[in-house]
């Protein structure tokens, strides 16, 4: 699976790179003006040699003081839109709903997972307050993305046979206002939410076997993880740092079309937004099923921050062990936010001595 | 319910399959349609031109007119 | 069945931008966005420089049209890309697509937000009532709707931009070509201009300006 998506996200982003790539002159400029000047002489009013220059996006001279007013011709648009209404659409679509039908097989095959042993009414703090804020900030601003997104890139498609013209445009604008404004606000949240929980994310061998046997899915076997597993560390470095900063920064590009980018530069950010913001999705859906309907009590450790110490045993045994043996207090919120997470606390180092 | 939620996730991957083929890029309305509202035609009643054909005809004289060997000859 | 067209004749543009404050003045277009502009290349390089006005050209396969996302274009039923300024987000992308850079947006807020876009409507306006006040302000005079051609066009001087259907205009065009470099017809950008010294092809290439 994710094998596939590397491959198919590097197909596409070299499609699209090369796409970008097909302006310009048949001949160097210098040459064609050369060519021209000739032509004058030898075959007056053939300017074939200017018109190449014309077809090949040479910026000439216009009195209008806007990026490439001097542009004549820039092709680049057609490759743009052919690969935005074809190959991107078709692929990215496809590649929303396998990961649907995907998710709903999983869900019939496994259900809930529930916890395998009664809870013991003891609580751990797993998230303090700013740590919830920060995910949920992230979540919300993502979740209307996604959704604004999608309106924008398949409404045409879906949505105006169903709601007609003007009751879609109505709801494109909102769509592209709540897009435009939550851009920057989400590229904010993914920076702290990635500090926050940085920490905890720093990968370790144990992860490695965790991966291998894709957290004891594959063959029942439990596989001990630390309070994050190797899974949500890809989520954390994959997609909140990765495709964060590809979907943020191709966002930027077209988001604030006032720094003179040329239009080859907003036709490659909107792919590399299209491609970013798919895998973002497909990763999302996975990380929001698993959240949500996939485990019992995952919810609820971000909605309260705290998990039953019995959830804590059964999902993240090494964090559990960490905070039973006082390496990690059981309240990092009431020891001074998260003070010393992963350090030796007073009262523990009392009671070795 | 969980039947319910399978059926209302397969739900949602068919309404998306209907957006992934590419879209005929034109629109259904009719030519001189907008795809909301209708634009009214340059001729017919109240109009300049009774008809089409008196319009185009209107239109290719003036045309002609930005060809000076026939205004000059 | 009419096709309208532009076409703008390399040899007789002399890059006065009468066409472009004549669309100006036509439409009451805001400032900052230019349905027309006109680009010189080879900007003061003797025997190579020449001038291109141009706007939307009316494409029969429009890439604006097809990236669209509220589907707000239409065409005409003789060729003309007109668009609906009441269900345009302002999302830019028709900009994106267009190869002349025909789509303009007033900028209508902060950082560079896209008002609802503009351009060339080959003086025929929107999907309003032709001739009304409503049409006017959003689009601009329908001069198609009197009969008349759009004013570029009809305001050049040297005739280098013609418009109107794409049969009289072939027929304006092959009759130039054909007759033009002899007997009295001895016009063209490089009678007016010069050529470059036809003696010493060799320093004359030399010669040109490198912009670096
Ligand atoms: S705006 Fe550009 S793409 Fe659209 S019809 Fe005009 S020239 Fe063609
Ligand atoms: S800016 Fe307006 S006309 Fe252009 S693609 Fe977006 S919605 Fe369509």
């Amino acid at each position: 699976m994710k094998h596939l998506i590397a491959c198919l996200s590097a197909l596409l982003l070299a499609c699209a790179v090369n796409a970008q790539q097909s302006s310009g002159p048949a001949l160097p400029k210098d040459e064609l003006i050369k060519q021209q000047q000739q032509r004058v002489v030898t075959q007056p009013y053939n300017n074939a040699p200017f018109w190449k220059e014309a077809r090949g996006a040479v910026e000439g001279y216009a009195s209008i003081p806007a990026p490439e007013a001097g542009v004549l011709i820039q092709d680049g648009g057609q490759n743009w839109r052919a690969l935005r209404n074809g190959t991107f659409s078709i692929i990215g679509g496809w590649a929303l709903v396998a990961m649907m039908l995907l998710i709903g097989g999983f869900y019939a095959w496994k259900g809930t997972i529930q916890l395998h042993e009664a809870p013991t009414g003891r609580l751990i703090e797993r998230f303090t307050l700013l740590e919830r804020m920060a995910h949920w900030a992230t979540a919300i601003s993502f979740s209307v993305l996604a959704i604004s997104g999608l309106i924008l890139a398949f409404g045409k498609a879906l949505l105006i046979p169903v709601i007609s013209f003007t009751l879609f445009s109505w709801l494109a604008i909102i769509a592209k206002n709540l897009h435009n404004f939550l851009g920057p606000l989400f590229i904010i949240s993914c920076i702290v939410t990635f500090c926050v929980f940085l920490r905890d994310n720093w990968p370790k061998a144990v992860d490695f076997k965790w991966l291998v046997s894709f957290g004891g899915l594959i063959n029942g076997k439990h596989v001990p993880s630390e309070k994050f597993n190797a899974g949500e560390k890809l989520w954390f470095w994959g997609g909140l740092m990765l495709l964060g900063i590809v979907v943020g920064a191709s966002g930027l590009v077209l988001n604030f079309p006032n720094f003179g980018q040329t239009r080859a530069t907003m036709q490659l950010a909107n792919l590399v937004h299209l491609t970013g913001a798919v895998m973002f999705m497909l990763g999302a859906m996975g990380h929001i099923y698993m959240g949500t309907l996939g485990m019992a009590g995952a919810l609820d450790a971000m909605k309260t921050g705290v998990v039953d110490e019995a959830w804590a045993k059964e999902h993240h045994e090494l964090w559990y062990d960490d905070v039973k043996s006082g390496k990690v207090p059981a309240n990092r919120s009431e020891n001074g936010g998260n003070a010393g997470a992963g350090t030796q606390q007073p009262v523990a180092v009392g009671g070795n001595n | 319910m969980k039947k319910l939620l399978i059926s209302l996730v397969s739900l949602a991957a068919l309404a998306t399959f209907a957006g992934c083929g590419e879209q005929p890029q034109t629109i259904t309305a009719k030519p001189g349609t907008s795809a909301a509202k209708p634009d009214d035609l340059p001729y017919g009643e109240g109009k300049l031109y009774a008809d089409r054909n008196a319009w185009q005809l209107q239109l290719r004289a003036r045309a002609d007119t930005q060809n000076e060997y026939k205004r000059f000859n | 069945m009419a096709r309208m067209k532009f076409i703008c004749d390399a040899e007789r543009c002399i890059e006065c931008n009468g066409c472009v404050t004549a669309c100006k003045n036509e439409h009451d277009v805001p400032w900052g966005v230019n349905r027309r502009r006109v680009v010189t290349l080879n900007d003061g390089i003797v025997g190579a420089e020449r001038s291109i006005s141009v706007a939307c050209m009316h494409c029969s396969d429009a890439p604006c049209q097809a990236v669209c996302p509220v589907n707000c274009f239409y065409k005409t039923e003789d060729g003309v890309v007109l668009h609906d300024k009441d269900l345009c987000i302002g999302c830019g992308y028709c900009f994106y697509a267009c190869p002349f850079g025909a789509p303009q947006f007033p900028q209508a807020g902060a950082f560079g937000l896209r008002g609802k876009m503009d351009k060339c409507t080959f003086c025929a306006g929107g999907p309003e009532k032709d001739g009304s006040k409503a049409e006017i302000e959003k689009y601009g005079r329908n001069r198609l709707s009197e009969g008349k051609l759009p004013a570029c066009a009809e305001m050049c001087s040297t005739k280098a931009l013609l418009a109107g259907d794409g049969d009289v205009l072939s027929d304006i065009y092959r009759e130039r070509v054909m007759r033009r470099g002899r007997g009295g017809d001895l016009w063209g950008h490089a009678t007016a201009y010069g050529r470059p010294d036809t003696k010493a092809t060799a320093p004359a290439v030399q010669s040109i300006p490198q912009k670096s």
